[in-house]
């Protein structure tokens, strides 16, 4: 029970203390690049839970009946694969959201969690904390997407969710490059929380599974 | 005598100039670009000027606080917020200044380490992030002469400036003695030409700034001026109206030689300065923006470590010639000679790659000297003061005991 | 175009020190027998001038070696040459020069005497010429000896070689050591003195001294007067010597050029570096110092290595230009004894 215990508090620590995004440095590119306004947002973060989670779950379960070299071309194939349920359920939040993403969803389905922690960690996971950590991921990029599309959009065209309700207070926001600034004033932020709450550096993931 | 000793490192004359007298300088430089946009456009030039200054001399405060640096009051946030509403229209909305300022100060100067680290130019990123987010407000220049309202929106009539006739094609309706006198629309700071260009002259004199940023920006953008005409008529006109339009004379003096993102020698400052000038013309000849000049030097900007590290390699090259040479000598007749070393010659040999293995780094000491000493009886021509240097380094760790 | 552009030009300082004589500290000397005493100065062969310099005690001043080592080891020999160090490149240091001008026959006969031992072929005296805050004229001959005025900028030691012909050996004896040779030969005195320049911005009488070894700072000082309180009292050059703090407890010795008092100290002023260049500019070695100081505060000693750290003269031109008074100098002579430690270690 410690056990189970023990991978959910690891898994929960993915939400903030080892944001994907924010701590780990993954999928910088796609989020800063992609997401400029929060329904942005909600689509990437629903296309990246959908690529994440049953990759991993299924990593764990036949990832070790794999055979070396047809792993990752595996899971590349199940994560992109996935892109097609979440085009669907993101087309219930606007029709065309998925399309005006461009490439970055798909950029996700073979961003590193799908492919390379699949093979390196999930597969010596079991099915439940894989998929703990699948989820855990997935929320912890949607808070940090969310986050930042809403600021986006907030700033470069005064709206929220498509509502409009202020002049744009910095219209330059709506550029990608604004999306890198501003991941890395959020970077900052976590380290400075991180900080005041006297948390000691912790091993990246791969390092504990090494040993 | 004892109680007021201080403790100092080596070298107890320095030279009286600091960084505060450097940025007083440039500090003093703007002020005539001041006085002649108020001449040009009232009360509202110079408001806008002391509210960039104070509103990043703050930020920077702030920022410091952030950093949990020792507070600093140095004077370089006092430029950038100087810098900053020059490059604008006069009748440009405090607001807009304040966020460009923001950008300066908080976004490009300390989230890389405050003073002396930031990566990019802060006035031209602040700038360009204005250009982008406002173009209406940023590029539509009100007329000269007439005196606009401090506070609030402004009502001035809106004229056509010399650079956006240009990217049209068109000759510019303002003769050259207009856009040296700075009557023409523009950037309220960059169209008094006379005037910015002796306050760069001051600041050289100062040795505030070094003379060859400018020049080696100048003369070739003047050259691609003449060789790609953007208008017709004659050469001179087209080098004139290009030169003088925009922010090409002001920036050069005041933003291309700001000292942190500019390399540090001067071979390497030519560099920058010409390649400045050609992505400058080429932002100004292909681009639909007049912030031409910005955009290209925030692009030069990412280039000054690599001509730095092209300077380090040169004289790395320079500060070896001697062992370099001595490597080459000794290899030739190693392979011309293979079977009839003479017999005294023969222990020269073997030392030599044992020397070479046990000490890369270390300067040469004894062997390569006598080496040297060789191949400057073969040419005997070059006497120049490298030559001579090279003589001196190897001679002297030797130096007494050589003769024995 | 100052790509190779090396060294700076300080303020020299050296007036009015140089114009006026030396002042001779009050001291009882001391004396050394030897078996030919009562030869003239002229008949005296090689080997006893050497002798009267091991006896004498003579230390050279400009490396602090004896002379008598140097001269019973060296023998030039046709196209060798003697070089009479009175170079004197440091702002305010002027004891070799002041020798040269105000004792020029004493001089000559040391240099005469040492000419014997060593016979080369070409004997001068090397001065530093730009002094371009006052108008003193170097002479173009002290003695029979020719003065070579060497020019350019600070650090100006170095450039003595230059003037050496290719392939062939010199040596560099100092003036004062010439001096005090010269009084050996004829007095058979020992050498219990030495020159130092006594200056700074707060010394009220600043002169020349010709103090006894072994004085303290603290004298020397009282002897030319001081007219405020100093926060910096520096033995040794301006340029490379060090600040102390007991003045009552620092002696002097043969080596020591200078004793100056400061009315402000540079210690706690500084900011960050703008990366200005200027040191780069200055460095008479042609190293990129900007950047071999900021290696040497994150502690990268490989990238000093590669930047040529070990070429550092410790000359303190950067320290000089430095607009953010930065302590570039000593950071970089700190790196390379690091460097030279971590070698002997073998840990780099």
């Amino acid at each position: 029970m410690s056990e189970l215990k023990s991978c959910f508090k690891e898994s929960a620590s993915y939400l903030f203390l080892r944001n994907p995004v924010l701590v780990l440095g993954l999928v910088i590119g796609q989020l800063a690049a992609g997401v400029g306004t929060l329904q942005n947002a909600a689509a990437l973060s629903i296309t990246y839970f959908f690529v994440v989670v049953p990759t991993l779950v299924f990593a764990s379960l036949f990832g070790k009946k794999l055979p070396g070299w047809l792993k990752v071309v595996i899971y590349a194939l199940i994560s992109a694969l996935m892109l097609v349920p979440s085009y669907f359920i993101s087309g219930t939040i606007s029709a065309t959201i998925f399309d005006s993403a461009g490439i970055y969803p798909a950029l996700l389905a073979v961003s590193t969690v799908p492919v390379v922690y699949s093979s390196k960690i999930a597969e010596n996971q079991k099915p439940l904390s894989a998929l703990a950590g699948g989820i855990c991921i997935a929320l912890g990029f949607a808070f940090t997407a969310i986050i930042l599309g809403a600021a986006r959009e907030f700033l470069g065209s005064g709206s929220i969710w498509g509502f409009r309700f202020a002049k744009p207070l910095f219209p330059a926001a709506k550029l990608p490059i604004w999306g890198f600034i501003f991941l890395g004033f959020m970077a900052a932020l976590v380290n400075f929380i991180k900080d005041i709450l006297k948390i000691p550096e912790e091993t990246p993931a791969g390092g504990e599974e090494a040993k | 005598m004892k109680e007021k000793l201080m403790f100092q490192n080596a070298p107890h004359v320095r030279q009286s100039e600091s960084v505060v007298t450097m940025m007083a300088d440039v500090i003093i430089a703007l002020l005539p670009v001041y006085l002649m946009s108020f001449f040009y456009y009232g009360l509202r030039a110079v408001m806008l000027g002391i509210f960039g200054a104070v509103t990043c001399a703050v930020l920077s405060l702030i920022g410091q606080l952030l950093l949990k640096e020792k507070l600093n009051f140095d004077l370089t946030p006092i430029i950038t917020g100087l810098i900053i509403p020059l490059l604008m229209p006069a009748s440009i909305p405090y607001y807009v200044v304040f966020s460009a300022c923001a950008v300066a100060i908080l976004v490009v100067k300390f989230p890389f380490g405050g003073t002396g680290s930031n990566l990019f130019n802060p006035a031209a990123v602040g700038f360009a992030s204005a250009a982008i987010c406002w173009p209406k407000e940023v590029f539509s220049y009100p007329a000269t002469m007439q005196s606009l309202e401090v506070f609030g929106e402004t009502t001035a009539r809106i004229a056509q400036s010399p650079a956006y006739s240009l990217s049209l094609g068109a000759v510019p309706d303002y003769n050259v003695l207009d856009m040296l006198l700075g009557s023409a629309p523009g950037p309220m700071g960059a169209t008094n030409i006379l005037v910015v260009a002796a306050c760069g002259i001051f600041l050289i004199v100062k040795k505030a700034i070094n003379w060859l940023t400018p020049f080696c920006f100048l003369v070739p953008y003047a050259l691609l001026c003449v060789l790609f005409p953007r208008i017709g008529g004659s050469p001179f006109d087209a080098l004139c109206y290009e030169l003088f339009s925009g922010t090409i004379i002001f920036g050069a003096f005041f933003m291309l030689t700001e000292p942190v993102t500019s390399p540090k020698r001067d071979f390497g400052k030519m560099l920058a300065g010409i390649s400045s000038a050609v992505v400058v013309f080429l932002f100004r000849y292909f681009g639909e923006f007049e912030m031409g000049f910005a955009s290209a030097l925030i692009v030069m900007n990412v280039f000054s470590p690599i001509f730095d590290a092209i300077c380090e390699s040169v004289l790395h090259i320079y500060r070896h010639k001697g062992a370099i040479l001595a490597s080459f000598k000794k290899e030739t007749p190693a392979e011309t000679k293979p079977a009839e070393v003479p017999a005294e010659a023969v222990p020269e040999e073997e030392e030599i790659p044992a020397e070479e293995t046990s000490s890369e780094e270390e300067v040469p000491e004894e062997e390569p000297a006598v080496e040297i000493d060789l191949s400057e009886e073969a040419e005997p021509s070059a006497e120049t003061e490298e030559e001579e240097e090279l003589s001196e380094e190897n001679e002297e760790p030797s130096g007494e005991e050589e003769t024995v | 175009m100052s790509f190779f552009v090396k060294g700076i030009l300080p303020e020299q300082k050296k007036e009015p020190m140089l114009t006026r004589s030396t002042l001779v500290m009050r001291q009882e000397f001391e004396y050394f027998d030897c078996d030919f005493e009562e030869t003239p100065v002229e008949d005296l062969s090689a080997e006893q001038i050497t002798e009267i310099a091991r006896l004498a005690e003579i230390v050279d001043e400009c490396d602090g070696k004896m002379l008598w080592e140097k001269l019973e080891k060296l023998n030039l020999g046709e196209g060798g040459t003697l070089i009479i160090d009175a170079i004197d490149d440091e702002p305010y240091i002027s004891s070799q020069m002041s020798i040269c001008i105000h004792q020029p026959e004493k001089l000559s006969l040391g240099i005469e005497l040492c000419e014997k031992v060593l016979s080369p072929g070409k004997t001068y005296i090397a001065m530093y010429r730009h002094i371009l805050d006052s108008n003193f004229g170097i002479p173009g001959k002290i003695g029979k000896y020719k003065v070579r005025k060497i020019g350019g900028r600070y650090p100006a030691e170095n450039r003595v070689y230059r003037h050496i012909p290719k392939g062939k050996n010199s040596v560099i004896v100092g003036a004062c050591a010439m001096l005090h040779l010269a009084r050996a030969a004829e007095e058979s005195r020992k050498m219990t003195s030495c020159f130092v320049t006594v200056a700074g911005d707060v010394v009220k009488n600043p002169r020349n001294v010709e103090v006894p070894i072994g004085t303290t700072a603290e004298k020397v000082l009282e002897l030319c007067g001081l007219s405020a309180e100093p926060e910096t009292i520096v033995m040794g050059g301006s340029m490379t010597g060090r600040a102390i703090f007991e003045p009552e407890n620092e002696v002097i010795v043969p080596t020591t050029r200078g004793v100056i008092a400061l009315e402000r100290s540079y210690g706690t002023y500084s900011y960050t570096c703008i990366g200005c260049g200027r040191c780069d500019h200055a460095c008479p070695k042609a190293l990129s110092v900007c950047a071999l100081r900021k290696f040497a505060d994150a502690g990268k000693f490989e990238e000093l290595c590669r930047y040529d750290v070990n070429m550092c003269i410790g000359c303190g031109a950067c320290s000089y230009v430095c607009p953010s008074r930065i302590d570039v100098a000593a950071t970089l002579i700190k790196a390379k004894k690091q460097i030279e430690l971590a070698r002997k270690e073998g840990t780099l």
